[in-house]
Order: C-alpha cells, then sequence, then structure tokens
C-alpha cells in the first residue's frame, strides 16, 4: 500500500469495498467474504476502531468524532475491537503518513461479510423444518448456495431423518461447490412399508426412520465455523462474546446480526435473547411512528426463536401480533408450525386458510395446507391440494412427488411411476429419484427396469447417506425375489455406508431369525433399539422374541 | 425445473473473459441514431472493457460488435438518458458511464459502413463530472417532473447523494438515518419520489422536494412514508403500471416484494429458490386497461421464472448448466421483440427468447459394459470386503488385528526410575512433592495408517499414579500421520498402588463412523514404587511359589532386574514400599529364593506390599517361559476339566491370607457405613437450614429477628463442621479403597497360580476385579454380593449337590432389599476357604507329574488328565456332567452311564444352541443333529441344571 496520496488509496479502498458489494449482488459470497477479509486485515492493520462511536449521529468531522468515542467509550469497550487503540492523538497524527480506512468504511466492510457468511449457508428453517412429524416419509430440501454449515439449530429442530443433502452437504462442507437447485428436491423413499414382509411373523419393517444421531450430526457440530479456519478476522464473529444488549441499540446491525446468529451460527439461544433485548428498547423507546411498521418483524423472529427452542405456546402471541400488524408470508407458516407442534392443526388450517382467501394462488400456502393434512392424515385431502398446487405451478415437485408417493401407498405403483418420470424429464436426477423409480417398477411388474434404476441410483449415489439407502431397498427386491442371503447382504452394505441405520438393523435381525440365529437377531434388534427407540417395529420384535424364544 | 428451455438466438462472449461483470454492467437502450433503431445492447466490465452490441440476425456475426475501447478505469455501472441539454433531435439519448471517480457523458455517433465493413460507433465526450466519493450507482430521471430532459444523482458508497441537475450544477445530500450497506436508489416519476433500502431493511420514501433542500438544512426531513421490508434485497426496480399507479418491484433475498407508490404492500411472494436478477416491465401501454405487469426471476441455478404480478406463467431453463446470469434485460432487438437479454458473470451475452422448445431430459445412457465374469467377481468380492470390514463381526481377532494395522501403536516405559522430575511443571500436590518419589518416564509412538474421522487416546493408571497426558483426542486424522508422545508416570498421591500395569486405549471411529478400540499396556518399574532394604527374617505373611517351567531360573536377578545385577546371587530381597511413606510403619517385603529348590518366598507384614510383586513374579515367569517359545497360552476357549496352565509354569502355594483380606474389606466397608451417616446427617441439617431460611424470610419486619439468626448461624457451622468430616472420611474412604484394592489383587495373584481348574480360576478371578469401585448408591460389597452368592451357590464351587437349586435360584432371583454384610463376609471367606481347599488337594500328586512330563506337549495325555478331572468331578462334587469327559472308573458316583468316548467334549455344539427354543420350530427339524441335543436339554429335568442354567446365561468358562 505505498501510495502518494491518502485519497488515493481511499480510493482503492473504497473500489475494493464496492467490489465486495458487486460480489455480494451476483451472490458470490465466498469470494465476497475472501475480499472482505483483506480490508478487514487492512483496518486491522491501520488500527481502525470497529463501532467505536455510538450510532445516534455519524460524525464527519473528526474532531467531534474523537469527543464522542470519549464519552461512549463504554459502548466500545465491550464490542469487538481489533488491535490496540492508538486513536487518540497518535492516531491522528500518522494518519497523515499512512492510509487511514474511515470508519463507516470498516463497519460497512464488517457487515457485509457478515451478511456474506449469512447468505451463503442461508437454508430457510421453514422448509427444513416442514413436519416435525417422525413419520414423515417425503423429505424435501432446500439447498443453500453453498455447503451446509453443521448448526446446533439442526439439532434444536429434530431434523428430518432420511437421505438428506443436508448431512451429505455438511460432509462435503470443504468443497465450497455451489450447489443449489430450484424448487424442492425429493428424496422421498416409497420404502417396504405397504409390503408385508413374507416368511417372519413380525411387523413391517418400516423405512428408515430415526434420527441419524451419528457421524452427520458429529460433523454438522463442528459448525459453519468451519469455513473461517486459518481466517485471522474470525475473531470479529465471535458471537459467544457478544453482548445482546449493547447491539440491541444499534438499529443498523441488529436485523443483520440476528440472521448472522440464528443462520450462520445456528445459536438460536443467542439470537433469541438478542430479539428480547431489542423488544425490550423498542418498549422503552417512546412509541415513534415506525415503531409498530418495525416491530413485525421483531416479533415474527421472536417466534422462530422460540418455535426452534421448542417454545410454542410462547412463541404463538408474539406470532399473533407480529400478524396483526404485518401479513408476512413466513409469519403464516410458523404460525401453522406452531399449531401443529401443539397438536392444533385444525387451528393451523384455520390459519393458513385465512391466507388463502386472500391470496388463493400462491403455491405457498397450498402446500402448507396440503402438508397439515398429511400430517393429519388426510390424505384424500392432501392429494387433492397438491393436485391444486401441481395446477398452479406445474413445476412443483414437491407436489409431484406427494402425489407419487400418495398412488405408491394406494398401492397403484404404475400412477407413482408416471409422476417418477414427469419429474425425471424436469430434470431432477438424483439417485433418490431413480431409487423411487425402480422400487415402482418393482412393484408394479416392470421388472426389468428394476435393476437399472438401482445400478443407476448406485451410479449416481456419492454420499454414504444415500448408499445406504439405496441398498436397503434393494433389499426389498432381494425379499421379494426370495433371496434372503442377497437381502441379508445389500443390509449389511447399507449399514456399511450408515451404521446407524435402524431399519436395516431390524430387518437384518429378522432375517437373522429366520435363518435361525437367534441371538445375532437378538443383537440386531438391540442395537436397533439404541439406534431408534421409539420405532414401534424394533419393540414389537423385541417382544416377540422375549414372548417365543428363550433367551 | 422446468419441461422447456429458453432458446438461445445471439449469443456472444465479451471482451472480457474474467468474473467482472456484475448487474449495472448490462444496458440495453436506444441513442436515437436512426428512424428505425432497435436496442443496442451496451456491457461495460469491471476492468473498464466497454463494448457495444447491435445484434441484427440470429447468432452473432463480427459485424454486430459496434464499439469496442477500455476506459481509464472500471465501468461500476452504464445508463442511457436525456442527460444534455443541448441536443438537437429529441430521441437522442447519451449514455453515462459511471466510473469510481467521475460520471462520462458520451454522445454516441454513428459512422456508416463501407461494402462489408459494418457500421461503427464513436463516443464523443460530452460532459464529464469528477467526485472525491467513490460512486456506487445512479438514479436518473425527469426530477422535479422537469420535461424533455433528465437529471440523475450519483449514488455513492457512504450513502451520499451528488445530484447533477443540469451541466454543471451539482450538490451533494444525504438521506437522513443511519448509513447503510450498499444499495439501489429508485426513482418514481409520477410521485416525484426517490425510494431507498435503509440500514434498518426498511424502505423508505423521501420527496424530491425535501432531498434537493436538504443541504441547507440538513436531515431535518422524515421519509413520506416508511416500510418494513424485513430482508435484505437484491435489486430494486420501478414500473409504472396504471395512470395513477407505480409499482415498486423489490426482489428481496427470499421473497418477491411489490409496493405501491403509497407505500402500501401489493403482494409479497415467498420464493423457494435463491433469485439472483430479475427484471420487471409492463407489457402493453400503462394507459391503456389490459397492461400486465410482468417479472422475469433468474434462480441460482439458471432457471427463468416469468410472473404475472404474483402468478407464474411460465418457467424456462438454460440448457447450459453454466452459472446462472448476473443481470438480465428485456430488449426488443432488431428482428426479435421482447428478447431475453441476459449477461454471465464472465461476460457471456445472450439474447434468447422463450418458445416451446421442450427442455428434453435425456437420462443418461448407463454404459455397462458386457458383465464379465472376472470383473462381476471382482466387484463383488469387494462389497464382500466392505461388509467384513464394517459389519461381520464374528472374526473378533481378525478385526482387531485390521485395527491394529490402521493405527499402530508402540507403548513403552523405560525400565530406570527418574528422580528429576519437575513437580511444578507436572502439577504434583505438595505433601507428595516432598517426598521427591521417583517417576517414570514413557514413550508412545502411533502411526496411522488409515484416514480416521476420530481418535482419542486415553492413558489408564492405576489410582495414585499419574500420566503427564491423561487423554488425547484428535478429529479428521489423514492416513500416514504419525504421532509421538513423550510422557511421565508419577505419583500423584500417597496411596497404597496394587499394579503397576499402564494401559493405553486407542479408540477411533474410521471415516464411515465404524468404531474400533485397541489397546496396549506396559508396566511402570518396581523401583518407582519400592527401595532396597534389609531382608526381614520372619513376617505375618507368607506365600510360595514354585516355578515350574524349565525355561526360568529361579533366581531372584530374573524377577527383580532393578534392584538387582544380573549377575548377582543374592538369595533374598528386602524391599520397603515408598508410596504413603508413613514414618510409623517401614511397609518392608521380603523376597527369598530358596537355595536348592525353584520355590521363591514372599513375605511381609503388610497385605499391601505384596500386590506389585506378585505381579511381577506371575508375569515375568509367564514372560519369560512364553519367549522360551515353548508352550503357548494359546487363547482357545478354555475346556472343561482342563488345568489351569499356569501351573504348568508357577505354582502359588495353597494358602490365601483370608483374615488381612477381610479386615481390609471390613474397614472398607465401615467406611462407607460412616459416609451414608455422615451424608444422612448432612441431610438433616441441610433441611434445618432450609427451614430456617424459609422461618426468616416468612418473618414480619416488626419481629424480632435476633434468635433466628443464631440459629441458623450455629446451624450453619455445624453445616460447615459436619461437611468437612464428610470431606475427611472420603479422603479416608479413598485410601481404604487403595488397601482394599492391593488385597484382592494379592488373592487375585495368588489364586492365578494356582492348582485349580483353569475355568474356576478364570471365573474367581473375574469376579475379583480390580481396581474396585464404589458407587454414591452403591458400595463395592453390595455390587459384589450377587456375584459371590452366585459362586456360593452355583457354578464349580458349589460345595454339594444337594443344596436343591429350586430354592436359592428363587431366593436369589427375588432382589433383595437389605444388604447382609455379615452375610457377604461370610460368603467371601467361604469362598476363599474352598479354593484353598480345593487346590491344596491335588497338589499332592500333580506338581511331580507335570514336571516329569515333557513340557513342550501341550496338553497332558489323556489318561492321565481324565484321572485329575475325575478327582476333580468328585471334588467339585457337580452333578455328573452330560456331556462330561469320559470315565474310565467304575467307582464313580454318578448316576448316568458314563460314556465311551474319547473326545473331548466340544464345547462349540452346545454353544450354537444357546437360547434353544421352548417350542421346537422349523430351525430343529431343519438340523437333525440339534434333536439329539434338545434330548437332554428339557426331557429329564424339569429344570435345567446349574450347567445349563450357566450356559443360557452365556457365562463361559
Amino acid at each position: 500500500m505505498a501510495t502518494t496520496t491518502t485519497t488515493m488509496t481511499l480510493a482503492t479502498l473504497e473500489l475494493d469495498y464496492f467490489r465486495a458489494v458487486s460480489l455480494y449482488r451476483r451472490r458470490s459470497y465466498e469470494r465476497c467474504a475472501e475480499l472482505c477479509n483483506a480490508l478487514l486485515q487492512a483496518g486491522h492493520d491501520g488500527h481502525v476502531q470497529l463501532f467505536a462511536t455510538k450510532e445516534e449521529e455519524e460524525v464527519v468531522d473528526p474532531k467531534q468524532q474523537q469527543q464522542q468515542q470519549a464519552e461512549h467509550s463504554r459502548f466500545g469497550s465491550n464490542l469487538q475491537r481489533i488491535g490496540p487503540r492508538p486513536r487518540g492523538a497518535a492516531g491522528a497524527a500518522d494518519s497523515g503518513a499512512s492510509i487511514m480506512m474511515p470508519t463507516w468504511l470498516m463497519e460497512g466492510v464488517w457487515q457485509l461479510k457478515m451478511r456474506a457468511l449469512t447468505q451463503r449457508v442461508y437454508l430457510d428453517d421453514l422448509e427444513d423444518e416442514a413436519g416435525d412429524e417422525a413419520t414423515e416419509e417425503v423429505e424435501f430440501e432446500r439447498i443453500a448456495t453453498a455447503a451446509r454449515p453443521g448448526s446446533s439449530i439442526k439439532t434444536a429442530f429434530q431434523p428430518r431423518p432420511l437421505t438428506s443433502q443436508r448431512a451429505q452437504q455438511a460432509r462435503s462442507r470443504g468443497s465450497g461447490v455451489a450447489h443449489s437447485s430450484d424448487g424442492r428436491l425429493n428424496s422421498s423413499r416409497p420404502g417396504s412399508a405397504a409390503v408385508a414382509r413374507p416368511g417372519t411373523s413380525l411387523s413391517r419393517p418400516g423405512s428408515s426412520l430415526g434420527s441419524r444421531c451419528g457421524t452427520a450430526s458429529r460433523v454438522r457440530a463442528s459448525s459453519a465455523a468451519a469455513f473461517n479456519v486459518g481466517d485471522a478476522t474470525s475473531k470479529l464473529y465471535q458471537a459467544s462474546r457478544l453482548n445482546p444488549t449493547i447491539y440491541a441499540e444499534r438499529e443498523t446491525l441488529v436485523k443483520a446480526l440476528f440472521q448472522f446468529l440464528y443462520y450462520h451460527e445456528a445459536d438460536v439461544q443467542k439470537a433469541h435473547s438478542l430479539c428480547q433485548a431489542v423488544l425490550e428498547v423498542q418498549r422503552q423507546k417512546p412509541s415513534g411512528s415506525s415503531t409498530t411498521n418495525v416491530a413485525w418483524w421483531w416479533q415474527q423472529q421472536m417466534g422462530r426463536c422460540l418455535l426452534a427452542l421448542h417454545y410454542p405456546r410462547r412463541a404463538e402471541p408474539f406470532l399473533q401480533q407480529s400478524l396483526a400488524s404485518f401479513p408476512h408470508p413466513d409469519t403464516y407458516l410458523l404460525l401453522s408450525r406452531v399449531y401443529q407442534r401443539i397438536k392444533q392443526p385444525e387451528k393451523a388450517l384455520f390459519v393458513i386458510s385465512e391466507v388463502v382467501d386472500t391470496r388463493p394462488f400462491d403455491v405457498t400456502y397450498r402446500l402448507e395446507q396440503a402438508r397439515i393434512h398429511q400430517a393429519m392424515e388426510q390424505q384424500e385431502d392432501a392429494l387433492q391440494l397438491y393436485r391444486l398446487v401441481a395446477k398452479l405451478q406445474p413445476i412443483n415437485v414437491e407436489s409431484l412427488a406427494s402425489i407419487a408417493v400418495g398412488y405408491f401407498y394406494d398401492n397403484n405403483p404404475e400412477m407413482a411411476l408416471m409422476y417418477y418420470r414427469r419429474i425425471l424429464s424436469l430434470g431432477a436426477q438424483s439417485p433418490e429419484l431413480y431409487c423411487n423409480i425402480a422400487l415402482c417398477c418393482l412393484y408394479g411388474g416392470q421388472i426389468d427396469l428394476v435393476l437399472p434404476c438401482f445400478q443407476r441410483a448406485l451410479a449416481m449415489a456419492t454420499q454414504p447417506a444415500q448408499k445406504a439407502d439405496i441398498w436397503y431397498n434393494l433389499s426389498f427386491v432381494a425379499v421379494t425375489s426370495g433371496d434372503f442371503n442377497l437381502a441379508r447382504r445389500c443390509l449389511q452394505l447399507c449399514l456399511t455406508s450408515d451404521a446407524q441405520n435402524g431399519a436395516a438393523l431390524n430387518n437384518l435381525a429378522v432375517l437373522a431369525a429366520q435363518s435361525g440365529d437367534i441371538l445375532g437377531a437378538k443383537s440386531y434388534l438391540n442395537a436397533a433399539k439404541d439406534v431408534m427407540p421409539e420405532a414401534s417395529e424394533v419393540t414389537t420384535n423385541l417382544q416377540f422374541m422375549d414372548v417365543h424364544y428363550k433367551l | 425445473m422446468s419441461l422447456f428451455n429458453v432458446c438461445s438466438w445471439w449469443s456472444a462472449q465479451c471482451s472480457d473473459p474474467g468474473e467482472e461483470y456484475d448487474v449495472a454492467s448490462l444496458l440495453c437502450a436506444r441513442f436515437g441514431l436512426e428512424s428505425q433503431e432497435k436496442d443496442y445492447i451496451i456491457v461495460g466490465s469491471q476492468t473498464g472493457q466497454l463494448s457495444i452490441y447491435y445484434p441484427h440476425r440470429r447468432s452473432y456475426d463480427a459485424t454486430d460488435l459496434l464499439l469496442e475501447t477500455q476506459m481509464v478505469a472500471p465501468i461500476i455501472g452504464l445508463y442511457a438518458g436525456k442527460f444534455s441539454g443541448n441536443v438537437r433531435n429529441e430521441n437522442t439519448n447519451q449514455l453515462g458511464v459511471l466510473l469510481p471517480n467521475a460520471i462520462v457523458i458520451y454522445n454516441v455517433l454513428a459512422i456508416g459502413g463501407l461494402a462489408d465493413h459494418g457500421a461503427q460507433l464513436r463516443l464523443q465526450v460530452q460532459a464529464e463530472h469528477k467526485f472525491q466519493r467513490v460512486s456506487f450507482g445512479l438514479c436518473q430521471g425527469h426530477f422535479g417532473q422537469v420535461k424533455g430532459r433528465e437529471f440523475f444523482c450519483v449514488v455513492h458508497l457512504d450513502g451520499t447523494l451528488t445530484f447533477y441537475e443540469q451541466d454543471g450544477i451539482s450538490y451533494e445530500c444525504r438521506f437522513p438515518g443511519y448509513r447503510a450497506l450498499p444499495a439501489p436508489v429508485a426513482y418514481c416519476e409520477r410521485t416525484d419520489s426517490f425510494f431507498r433500502f435503509s440500514a434498518t431493511w426498511d424502505l423508505q420514501c423521501f420527496s424530491y422536494q425535501d432531498l434537493s433542500h436538504s443541504l441547507v438544512t440538513k436531515s431535518s426531513y422524515q421519509p413520506t412514508w416508511t416500510q418494513c421490508v424485513g430482508e435484505g434485497i437484491v435489486d430494486m426496480r420501478v414500473v409504472q403500471v396504471k395512470e395513477n399507479c407505480s409499482y415498486i418491484m423489490i426482489l428481496g433475498e427470499r421473497n418477491f416484494i411489490s409496493l405501491d407508490d403509497n407505500g402500501k404492500f401489493n403482494f409479497m411472494l415467498k420464493l423457494d429458490y435463491a433469485p439472483k436478477c430479475f427484471t420487471s416491465f409492463v407489457v402493453g401501454y400503462y394507459w391503456e386497461p389490459g397492461a400486465r405487469l410482468i417479472s422475469a426471476i433468474i434462480s441460482d441455478s439458471s432457471k427463468l421464472h416469468l410472473y404475472e404480478e404474483a402468478n407464474i406463467i411460465w418457467a424456462a431453463q438454460w440448457p447450459n448448466q453454466s452459472p446462472a446470469p448476473v443481470a438480465i434485460q428485456r430488449s426488443n432487438v432488431q428482428n426479435l421483440a421482447g428478447g431475453i437479454v441476459t449477461l454471465g458473470a464472465k461476460g457471456q451475452l445472450e439474447v434468447g427468447y422463450l418458445g416451446a422448445d421442450p427442455f428434453q431430459f435425456q437420462v443418461q445412457p448407463l454404459n455397462v459394459q458386457e458383465l464379465s465374469f472376472a470383473q462381476a467377481h471382482k466387484e463383488l468380492q469387494q462389497l464382500e470386503d466392505e461388509i467384513k470390514e464394517a459389519v461381520d463381526v464374528r472374526d473378533m481377532d481378525a478385526l482387531n488385528q485390521q485395527a491394529a494395522d490402521q493405527v499402530r501403536l508402540s507403548f513403552s516405559i523405560q525400565e530406570e526410575a527418574i528422580d528429576d522430575l519437575d513437580t511444578l511443571l507436572l502439577d504434583v500436590p505438595a505433601d507428595v512433592a516432598v517426598k521427591e518419589l521417583p517417576s517414570a518416564k514413557g514413550l508412545l509412538r502411533c502411526k496411522i495408517k488409515a484416514e480416521l474421522a476420530e481418535l482419542q487416546l486415553v492413558f489408564q493408571t492405576p489410582n495414585g499414579v499419574r500420566c503427564s497426558q491423561d487423554t488425547v483426542s484428535f478429529v479428521d486424522v489423514k492416513a500416514g500421520t504419525s504421532k509421538e508422545f513423550k510422557l511421565d508416570f508419577y505419583i500423584a498421591e500417597l496411596l497404597h498402588i496394587h499394579s503397576t500395569k499402564v494401559e493405553v486405549v486407542a479408540s477411533f471411529l474410521s471415516t464411515r463412523g465404524i468404531p474400533r478400540v485397541i489397546q496396549q499396556s506396559a508396566n511402570l518399574p518396581l523401583s518407582m514404587f519400592y527401595r532396597v532394604c534389609q531382608p526381614q527374617k520372619a513376617a505375618g505373611i507368607k506365600l510360595t511359589y514354585s516355578i515350574t517351567s524349565r525355561h526360568v531360573t529361579p533366581k531372584l536377578a530374573a524377577f527383580f532386574g532393578e534392584f538387582l545385577e544380573e549377575q548377582s546371587d543374592a538369595h533374598a530381597l528386602g524391599l520397603q514400599l515408598l508410596c504413603p511413606g508413613l514414618e510409623k510403619q517401614s511397609e518392608i517385603i521380603t523376597v527369598v529364593a530358596a537355595k536348592n529348590s525353584n520355590r521363591l518366598r514372599i513375605q511381609s507384614d503388610y497385605v499391601e506390599t505384596f500386590a506389585i510383586i506378585l505381579e511381577r513374579i506371575v508375569e515375568r515367569t509367564l514372560q519369560l517361559d512364553s519367549s522360551a517359545g515353548l508352550i503357548k497360552m494359546d487363547k482357545k476357549k478354555p475346556k472343561r476339566g482342563v488345568l489351569n496352565r499356569c501351573v504348568e509354569r508357577l505354582m502359588a502355594a495353597p494358602f490365601l491370607p483370608a483374615q488381612p483380606i477381610l479386615h481390609r474389606i471390613d474397614v472398607h466397608h465401615e467406611t462407607q457405613q460412616s459416609i451414608r451417616k455422615q451424608t444422612d446427617q448432612l441431610e438433616d441439617l441441610w433441611l434445618q437450614f432450609k427451614t430456617l431460611q424459609r422461618q426468616l424470610q416468612e418473618q414480619s419486619e416488626g419481629e424480632p429477628k435476633e434468635a433466628l439468626t443464631m440459629q441458623i448461624e450455629s446451624n450453619y457451622d455445624q453445616l460447615i463442621l459436619e461437611g468437612d468430616k464428610l470431606v475427611e472420611i472420603r479422603r479416608d474412604e479413598r485410601k481404604q479403597r487403595c488397601d482394599l484394592n492391593c488385597a484382592v489383587a494379592l488373592a487375585k495373584w495368588i489364586i492365578h497360580a494356582l492348582n485349580l481348574e483353569e475355568r474356576v480360576v478364570n471365573v474367581v478371578n473375574s469376579v475379583l476385579s480390580v481396581p474396585i469401585e464404589d458407587w454414591t448408591e452403591l458400595s463395592w460389597e453390595e455390587s459384589m454380593a450377587p456375584g459371590i452368592d452366585m459362586l456360593h451357590h452355583f457354578g464349580p464351587l458349589t460345595r454339594s449337590k444337594s443344596t436343591s437349586t429350586h430354592g436359592l435360584l428363587d431366593g436369589n432371583a427375588g432382589t433383595r432389599d437389605s444388604f447382609d454384610y455379615s452375610r457377604f463376609r461370610r460368603h467371601f471367606a467361604t469362598l476363599f476357604d474352598r479354593i484353598v481347599r480345593l487346590a491344596s488337594s491335588p497338589v499332592a500328586v500333580y506338581p511331580e507329574k507335570t514336571t516329569e512330563e515333557p513340557p513342550t506337549e501341550e496338553k497332558p495325555p489323556a489318561t492321565q488328565q481324565v484321572d485329575e478331572i475325575e478327582n476333580m468331578q468328585r471334588m467339585l462334587g457337580e452333578k455328573g456332567l452330560p456331556l462330561a469327559p469320559p470315565k474310565r472308573k467304575t467307582n464313580m458316583s454318578s448316576s448316568l452311564e458314563a460314556v465311551e468316548d474319547d473326545e473331548e467334549y466340544d464345547e462349540e455344539d452346545l454353544r450354537e444352541d444357546v437360547g434353544y427354543r421352548k417350542e421346537y420350530g422349523a430351525t430343529d427339524q431343519k438340523n437333525p443333529s440339534n434333536k439329539k441335543r434338545s434330548e437332554w436339554v428339557n426331557e429329564d429335568f424339569e429344570l435345567p441344571t446349574t450347567e445349563e442354567l450357566f450356559s443360557d446365561l452365556g457365562i463361559w468358562w
């Protein structure tokens, strides 16, 4: 930075800032963050102090600025700060010699990087969470522009099981491949359920449910912060050191900060306390003209946090208030989730139907309606709605897949196959889809297509969880054709990829029992019990063994 | 995902192929150069390249590029409008190029082409405005509803605005409120107001009047209205849709939002994809009815979504899955009205159209080669290997072997003890540090051959000894890494130590989540715990071991290399325990080697001194013997009736110092009792304390509090006092637990070398496991009681067959509420007693026999063994075993007929039958051999024999 004049260098810095903003708006979040890092480092070298001033009025006059700093140093002391504070006379003196990055620029860069980091991993929690019913068969995944980081939020949400891209993304975090898609990728597996297991009196094995508490979550736990490894400026973003009450006053930042905490750091607790602090500040303020206008946002976020923290009843009033002042789509969905969580799906339907009346063609709400119906096990109504969605938005994969699943479990695999092929022709190729097609073929009698489809699925599957699912489903082909030995191998391969697959363990137990290895069966069942303690199949099987075998 | 494609009509690659383009880099505009003019496409890169294209027909032609020039500075934005007043033609537009520190207004001039050379454009600088602050964008329009020309204002990065109203007239102003991240500013002509996205994620509307006067009275004005958008925005546009209404279209980061110009929300559409850029336009004329507001949004995965208001009407996919375009415009180019012009981040310029060209999704053919047998076999083998590696647990040895291959541990401890330990660094308590006890150094090398997700190393030391590192964890270990740890082992508490063994346990998870555990152990040098002293002549407890192995010379130097020279002929060695180092007593143990026989005598007054010495003697003997390599202690499951194989190398005289051991147990038990008592007492005091506190709170203001306060204080003092006592007792308990450890270990080492049936040794040793543990709810005695009880009533140590299994089983099965210590003690004593008796009976015969036998043989010949076993049987008093080894002698009292079969009973058979079914199902019929066995299982006896019971419980010895 050996440029001649201060203005010149300032201009370069500003130009870099512009570039960072430009990268941000074309969604190159990683490069944006890198550029921000460089800028922050430069600011660090120049001893620029972040957020030393209270933001009542941004100051142009440096004299005044210093004065304010002195006044408000108590705010400064608690905020993250880089380096020492030579900002007194000495700082002013040497600013002539070297470049001085203006504070506003530094703060802008700081905020920009925070936004970029947030956007990079943003994943709509509403989509993600949809239907926390453990028995949910269908899975929809929205994919962020980058690898999903690990986050405790996921565990807070009781993540949906199954083949999740989420988990895969977590594993491939280093890769940074911008992996994105429209609509929802469907990985529903019409597994075993409808099919009676031959040869055993045991109940159906069920498709793989149970939360994946094993490796994936462990990887997830290493958090989005992994991206920051080796980043010297990462200490500027330590959420743990953040004091909510101080930031609550900074309207400029606080919303971005909230999203950073909630989506990037996945620290719902902290985000919640930030919400509380902000609402407190707003309450104390004399009600200005804009307060009601702004408050809905915070109430919505409050509701979001409380829902994520499993306090649906406390979330409800906040969301209701928020809805009263502004009809944001997220608020409707959140409120619907709240009612579903507290087992009042009727009320959820009512809330949604309110907004559906005003916006009858918005598929967002229609889908929500359909999901609620599905959760209430009103398959017909749900399918009706899914059909409506498919009519309103023919490219909606979720609705197509749900209709297909409906047909599949209605013992109509041929129709299901049609829908799956439609999804395929939309270009949504995925191993799960091939797996589903193969299963439809299997039960629809198109035996010649079954193995090629599975082959394709296996060839495409890259993630262990996907492989596990495919092998698991392949075991049904083997069972259907009576080759129990093959079935056992398939299940073992499933376990090879995912040692925590409860359904596979359960089925393996059944196969072991069938071949006479009672002790083996018992130990498999116990393992399955460990993985999914609440699965009824496993419990029933264990009871069956207790009754009929002497162990 | 869509069934349709965006069809490409015309495409070009801009001159700079780097990632230098952004949403403001694309402009479609007319300059009024000719009458039938269509749109020019202007592209400016952030490296300063400016190009103007004029597509003529389908697919790119060299003559389509009309101008290419390099600017001095990056181009931040491109704009066209009537920026100048002095133009004759009212259709003429000027091109505004926004550079970081200037805005340059160009007149665009056309130069007609000659023959094949196409037309060209030339830029003529019309005006240039420089500014100090770096610009971010530009907002243009008929500010103040001026006619015939457009004003513009430059938005700077720091949020200030510079207005240029007429040529040369300019002023700066700022929006009130906090500085936001740079975001576009939009101007609405209908209401003559500006829209700004504020730092608090609100959309604010400012009238031009206010802004233009703001420089005089700074920030004294308020926005006309504010609406909270609640998310960051990607882009913003103002579209006039009706005579009396304009819409502000905002592409948020999650929603697509439309407001009218009065700040009323029109719609808010939740997007289920990540939007990248958008354009909104009106089809038709806004002053006519039937004008349609269309928006095109491009998603991050290159899909174009067309909306009419908020309803989707079309979706199409760009056929090449390249990164999505960063800018989109709708434009009327020559021969194509309403073309979709897009610009990629790397300068891919494309004019496309929608069309019913179906998006043909072709499933890639799966090129499955002709299946060759070898190939398939190989693949199958690979899958089988995977299974074997991950889930098949039948072959544990192979698995462990494999695990040991994956993580190679080599763990060693130096033979010499060291005196210069850095007690400060290692945080040794002062009372220990004062004694300046020796320490030992160890080295752990760890080579990782396979990639691991997690690796944890745990060092397990006996109580009182500490390692400088106790747990080390690694995450994501690369294959091929090797690690080395230098370890210090030192005494950290003044306790009796029962073992010198230090274990390293490495547990790891492979990348696929398969867990494995391997462990290694090494022994600490004895010189850490003892020092040489004068041997004692007599002592309270005397033990004798005879070394029966031929490969071990019964010389003390072989066993105690730390204290004796290798050539030393010393026959007696006195060792004094260093560790608790009490002043009153010196705990001395003496080891004497007999001069003429192969016996070792170990004697001491203190039980605690033995454990380590015995451990050393037994292990060293076995080790020396197996290193001679003639008899292998194979790891086969011990067979019924086989004698303790240890005896072939080393045999202990059948004597157990039962009284001292029981005494240790008594002491331990008493302490446990007193801990419980003390805890109860504390609990009482605590309750009292709480009550008093409550009283204090409930007392009203006026009442005197002195009495209560005094009570509370005395109660508190007592509470502290009793708490201290508890701490004291706990410390005592720890000491006693270690003493008991030593005592139990002593018994264990003796039994280990007793002349007993091997399974008896194993079972008893597994019951007497060290170190012992106390839990808060359950003391060691209580946890041991069922095991001892079991040994007492069932199994090989049962006194007589007359004890009916019925009653005892029932009595045992019921959970006994109260723990009967005296009963436990009695059982313990009789257990020792019986072991000693069992061991002493055959001793007279056995040692001579084994010494006569060539020790190379794995087992003594069958006939002799039979004798032994029959003796054993009788002594064990077990009911005749159904498939017991052959019984030749007829004077047996067994009720069963002797089985004339020399073959040894194969335990594997029985094992498969574990968990036999009550109803004989299909499996039994399948396997005819099962039937035979099932006869004895349940036909003769109503209840299974103890033996069966044990096998059913899965207990094996």
